[in-house]
């Protein structure tokens, strides 16, 4: 430690920068410390060497070429500032416009290409096979095409649930409840549709027998059927309780529900009171329905004939 | 290593409104400091030549924009030191200095020669044995890394008071030093290094 903190005096030593009590010190440490005494015998030498190197001669010309060098830039800057900056800028202007056509392009594109990877994403089930899953895509096709169909008798029997605070006022019932619906989608960016379960059966009759039964059972109603397509109501309490059983309807592996992912974290981020089954249905029926039967839930349940 | 003395006011003053005798003149003056900074920062005759002529170009561009208050002197080696910070880190990004080795001839201002490694201090008064020290100075200092290599060129080679330097890096004299003793010190292992 003392030697470090002697060595580190050795320039100012050399150069006769330390004041008389610090040289001493200095001194005294060397007289007695001969790893000190070669250090700073090695330090002397590279500060002597240092000193005897001679400043190399500027070569030949050196003027000369540098007046050279200012004529040629004479000669170059107007060439320069019309064939380089200009280009530049206007290729940067367009590479810009390029850029910004290209991301506005793209955008939406993956906006749908992932729309619809959350949309065929099962909900719950086990991964299923290549075959099933076309089953289920075409399904899903299907039921969207039913959907369409489906809304206005719905709408007919919900149209008198419609507060007047969300209605807007256009001519016909069935215009003013689509209209709630769009304003209401417009409003919920999350809006979603509602349950859909899919059923297959190889008897109709006999599994929408035991479909009514069920209903029945959990003090539920089909509130609409179109075609094969069926929308129901059912008290929200015994809803895991009717799934299941729906579900048991429908041959092992081969019932489908499909909810969209978001319908989940909606429902836990909802404020109190404002149930699960709200959101759910905003999409697919007025929204009145949910004000007015709060404790309900509305699925849509599609059989599909084998 | 004596400083040369200081161009007049009035070269400076009518270099600034565009005199082309008085930028020569200004030229002629600090040749010699300039190519030599640059020299024993880059180690290279050549690149330093070149480095210094467009460190005199730019003076002649930026020297309007020179103000009052700050020395002529002073502002010639900022300048000077930027251009060698910037030509160093565009050559090491080429690897110009990949090639470095014990084995490679050292370039000096008589054309190349082969190095030698020992002790020029051990050997009485040989022919080579200035150019020795030169050479294992002018290798060592490329060692050194690029900020103590600074400090050593200004004050050991061209011969900058601390206090010059100290203006130079906006650092108090004992801070410049400390670190230029540790430079030196360094400089010191990487000779030992290659003399052994």
């Amino acid at each position: 430690m003392e030697c470090e903190k002697i060595r580190d005096w050795f320039s100012s030593l050399l150069e006769n920068e330390l004041d008389p009590l610090e040289e001493k010190t200095v001194r005294e440490h060397l007289a007695s410390c001969s790893d000190c005494q070669k250090d700073l015998q090695q330090v002397e030498k590279t500060i002597r060497w240092l000193h005897s190197v001679q400043d190399v001669e500027v070569p030949d010309g050196f003027l000369s070429e540098i007046n050279k060098k200012m004529e040629e830039r004479k000669r170059k800057v107007p060439f320069l500032s019309i064939s380089l900056k200009l280009p530049v800028q206007a290729v940067a202007m367009v590479a810009i416009v390029f850029l910004v056509l290209y991301l506005t392009k793209i955008m939406p594109v993956e906006k749908l290409l992932m729309k619809d990877a959350k949309h065929t994403k099962p909900f719950i089930s086990a991964p299923l096979t290549t075959e099933k899953q076309r089953d289920q895509l075409l399904a899903k096709k299907e039921m969207e095409k039913e959907r369409v169909a489906a809304q206005p008798p719905l709408k007919e029997i919900e149209k008198s649930k419609i507060p007047a605070s969300e209605a807007i006022p256009v001519p016909s019932e069935k215009k003013k409840i689509e209209s709630a619906l769009i304003t209401k989608e417009k409003a919920s960016p999350a809006a979603k549709p509602p349950q859909e379960i899919i059923l297959r059966t190889s008897d109709r009759q006999k599994t929408l027998a035991q479909l009514d039964e069920l209903l029945q059972q959990f003090g539920g109603k089909i509130i609409t059927t179109e075609g094969n397509t069926f929308l129901a109501s059912l008290p929200a309490a015994t809803f895991s309780e009717f799934e299941k059983e729906l579900l048991g309807l429908s041959s092992p592996g081969k019932t489908d529900k499909m909810v969209q992912e978001k319908d989940i974290a909606e429902s836990d981020t909802v404020p109190a009171g404002a149930k699960r089954i709200e959101g759910e249905e905003k999409a697919m029926k007025p929204s009145n329905l949910a004000t007015e039967q709060e404790s309900h839930v509305a699925i849509r349940i599609l059989l599909l004939q084998e | 290593m004596e400083l040369s003395p200081k161009i007049g006011k009035e070269v400076i003053e009518s270099c600034k409104a565009g005199d082309k005798e008085a930028f020569e003149e200004i030229v002629l003056h600090y040749q010699k400091k300039v190519f030599n900074i640059a020299y024993r920062m880059l180690g290279n005759l050549e690149e330093a030549k070149e480095l210094a002529q467009e460190i005199f170009l730019s003076v002649f561009d930026s020297i309007k924009d020179l103000r009052e208050e700050i020395k002529f002197d002073v502002w010639l080696t900022q300048i000077t030191l930027n251009h060698c910070r910037n030509r160093w880190k565009y050559l090491k990004r080429r690897h110009y200095f990949a090639s470095d080795s014990l084995d490679d001839p050292i370039e000096t201002e008589d054309g190349n020669m082969p190095r030698q490694i020992c002790d020029p201090s051990d050997n009485s008064e040989t022919f080579y044995e200035k150019k020795m020290i030169q050479q294992l100075i002018e290798r060592g200092l490329l060692k050194l890394k690029e900020d103590q290599r600074e400090l050593i060129v200004l004050r050991d080679l061209q011969g900058y008071s601390y206090e010059e330097i100290g203006k130079l890096f906006h650092l108090p004299e004992g801070t410049v030093k400390s670190k230029l003793h540790r430079a030196r010190v360094n400089l010191k292992e990487i000779l030992e290094r290659f003399v052994h």
